[in-house]
């Protein structure tokens, strides 16, 4: 096997260790390296930050354990944001891991600690509700008919904030954030196409090229993707957390494997080369 | 420095036992796996009966009896595992069906197709040059992957 | 079929009409699809109990000392969410599902960056042309998501930006209008009767 041949066949474990060490180094050490925020993220800032003091935010948190390391910081800058506007949030969870990511969420926003917001007035959790479009047809068509307790199980008419929201002309906007394609374009079709209301959805960057024409035609105002967007919440919030630590992580193995990617293709050109040499 | 915490202890077992299949297939990320597919099965079970409650059960305490039919229907959902009465399944499961397409189909027509055609047929002179361009180029990228979903016959 | 066909098009008449009839009937029908998929949730593990329990049984191989503790895993987790009466807001049920659950499904999406790395490196080779334009727009758009170069070089942000409204946009807005005649007739053909696969077979 010639010295080409040996770079276009690299062992798995050498190029996993590499990736590996190339995460480790930046999480050990951060350097702060420098970020340029995307459009689609500051279009979901400025939807935000557009609506009035007081508007209802309907919530879903669309993710488990797997979608957290990367879509939990998006959904705890956005909260901060949230907070921040004095916005009202109804938040609920279409995938049935999400109710276990709400104490996780909750415990790094501190929102009664943090905005001074109490439980009942300013938010809400109304759980997991099965049925994915079922569920958000539900919510958005009658949620008293749907929903009679929140996720504590505490009665809806004991709530101040849920009182006098009957559905989809309560809310003012809708977000989501998610891993499920299903989820996703559950709530552009319920939301925005069903009852016509503005929404913004975040998901894993490998979902944008499929949400994306959803954002070009106007039915998506802002979209978050993956830790990138997420990064560029919490620079826009003010609010740096785990995925701007998790930037320099990104550039450092992305680098490396664009450097893996560019070997492979010398060293793909130099054994083709080398074997029409020998012929 | 080291923690204490039996919490974190497990935690980081259970990570570094996940990623070892990176490297290749072994007995730890088996047993990671199963503990995984086992916990999740519980999870469902527990959010499963939880929905139930909250969407089910408070209903019919609430007087609305009707909803017992729905109880029986969810019940008939488990003999598809009988050998004999397997076909009561078919009654829940087209309710499901016609819910899950009715609530898709009524709005997919205006998403996926309406708006996007809509976009697309629009003029594409723009402010500048580029985004002229950027137009036509929308339009020919549209156009060849449509031209995927069309059959030809031989 | 009859019932798909009623429930479907009273799902298809709450968005087209106004009738009050339609909607509140539609608001029950919700209401029925909420509580039978939180009982569909609950056949997986009846089909875990059924299959793993068979390989315990039956002890073929020694993977039946992970189906046992497979099981066992069900069992606990079902138990400590049940048994409280809290579900999953006890303190018992979190902790076990942020010590045991919440690490192992991270770190197994997290280790998909692993397995891309070393696709990337294997199949991004110029071989020909359609390679190349694969080759191209990867490296592009690795770089232009990559936070340090578009620091020092905007180019590289701007062109992952044209990339994604341009080229990424218009490719998947066809896909996007195919997909969507295709559900949609879909759903007409499975509410006249004439797609059935979904009763099964026996």
């Amino acid at each position: 096997m010639s010295a080409w041949e040996k770079l276009t066949a690299l062992p798995r474990e050498i190029v996993l260790a590499l990736v590996l060490i190339a995460m480790i180094i930046p999480t050990l050490k951060p350097l702060g390296l420098p970020l340029m925020i995307g459009t689609m993220s500051k279009d979901w800032y400025n939807t935000v930050d557009a609506q009035p003091e007081g508007s209802i935010v309907l919530f879903d948190i669309g993710f488990g354990g797997g979608g957290y390391p990367s879509l939990g910081p998006a959904t705890i800058a956005s909260f901060h944001q949230f907070f921040e506007k004095n916005l009202k949030l109804i938040i609920m969870a279409t995938q049935v891991e999400g109710s276990m990511m709400y104490p996780l969420i909750m415990e790094a926003v501190k929102p009664e600690t943090n905005y001074g917001v109490v439980y009942g007035e300013d938010y809400v959790f109304i759980g997991y509700i099965a049925g994915t479009q079922t569920a958000m047809a539900g919510v958005l068509g009658n949620l008293p008919a749907i929903v009679s307790v929140d996720y504590k199980g505490t009665p809806i008419g004991q709530i101040p904030l849920l009182k006098d929201v009957k559905g989809a002309d309560d809310f003012d906007l809708v977000a989501y954030i998610t891993t499920s394609g299903d989820v996703s374009e559950g709530w552009v079709y319920q939301a925005y196409s069903a009852y016509k209301k503005d929404v913004v959805g975040g998901f894993l960057s490998m979902m944008t090229p499929t949400m994306k024409p959803y954002y070009d035609t106007g039915q998506l105002l802002g979209v978050l993707d993956g830790v990138k967007g997420a990064a560029d919440m919490e620079f826009l919030t003010k609010h740096p957390g785990d995925a701007i630590k998790s930037s320099d992580v990104l550039s450092f193995s992305q680098t490396l494997v664009v450097i893996f990617i560019i070997i492979g293709n010398i060293a793909y050109f130099g054994a083709k080369g080398a074997k029409r040499e020998d012929s | 420095m080291v923690s204490s915490d039996l919490a974190v202890w497990i935690a980081a077992f259970y990570t570094i036992a996940a990623t070892s299949y990176a490297f290749r297939d072994n007995i730890v990320f088996k047993f990671s796996e199963n503990t995984l597919i086992g916990a999740a099965a519980g999870h469902l079970i527990v959010m499963g009966i939880k929905n139930i409650r909250d969407f089910g059960w408070s209903h019919i305490m609430q007087g609305e009896i009707i909803y017992f039919i729905v109880f029986i229907l969810g019940i008939m959902l488990y003999f598809r595992f009988h050998r004999e009465y397997y076909w009561l399944y078919r009654y829940p499961i087209a309710f499901l069906v016609g819910n899950g397409v009715g609530i898709s189909t009524r709005a997919a027509i205006h998403s996926d197709f309406i708006l996007q055609v809509d976009e697309t047929a629009a003029p594409w002179t723009a402010a500048t040059g580029m985004d002229t361009l950027d137009n036509i180029l929308i339009f020919i990228g549209c156009i060849t992957a449509l031209s995927y979903f069309i059959f030809t016959f031989e | 079929m009859a019932i798909t066909f009623i429930v479907g098009v009273i799902a298809i008449g709450d968005y087209y009409t106004t009738l009050t009839a339609v909607k509140d009937t539609f608001t029950v029908i919700k209401n029925w699809g909420v509580v039978l998929n939180a009982f569909a949730l609950g056949l997986g593990a009846v089909n875990l109990f059924r299959v793993h329990g068979r390989r315990i049984s039956e002890r073929k191989t020694s993977d039946w000392m992970f189906s046992t503790w497979l099981l066992f895993m069900l069992v606990v987790f079902a138990a400590v969410g049940l048994g409280t009466g809290k579900f999953e807001t006890s303190n018992q049920y979190q902790w076990i599902y942020n010590t045991i659950y919440l690490p192992i499904t991270s770190t197994m999406y997290s280790s998909l960056c692993f397995y891309m790395s070393y696709g990337a490196y294997k199949i991004l080779r110029a071989r020909n042309i359609d390679a190349f334009l694969l080759f191209f727009t990867a490296v592009f758009v690795i770089l232009g998501n990559t936070p340090i170069f578009p620091a020092y070089v905007p180019g590289f942000f701007h062109f992952r930006e044209w990339i994604f409204k341009v080229l990424v946009g218009g490719g998947y807005r066809g896909i996007r209008i195919g997909i969507g005649i295709g559900a949609v007739v879909l759903g007409i053909r499975t509410l006249l009767g004439l797609e059935s696969g979904y009763l099964g077979r026996r």
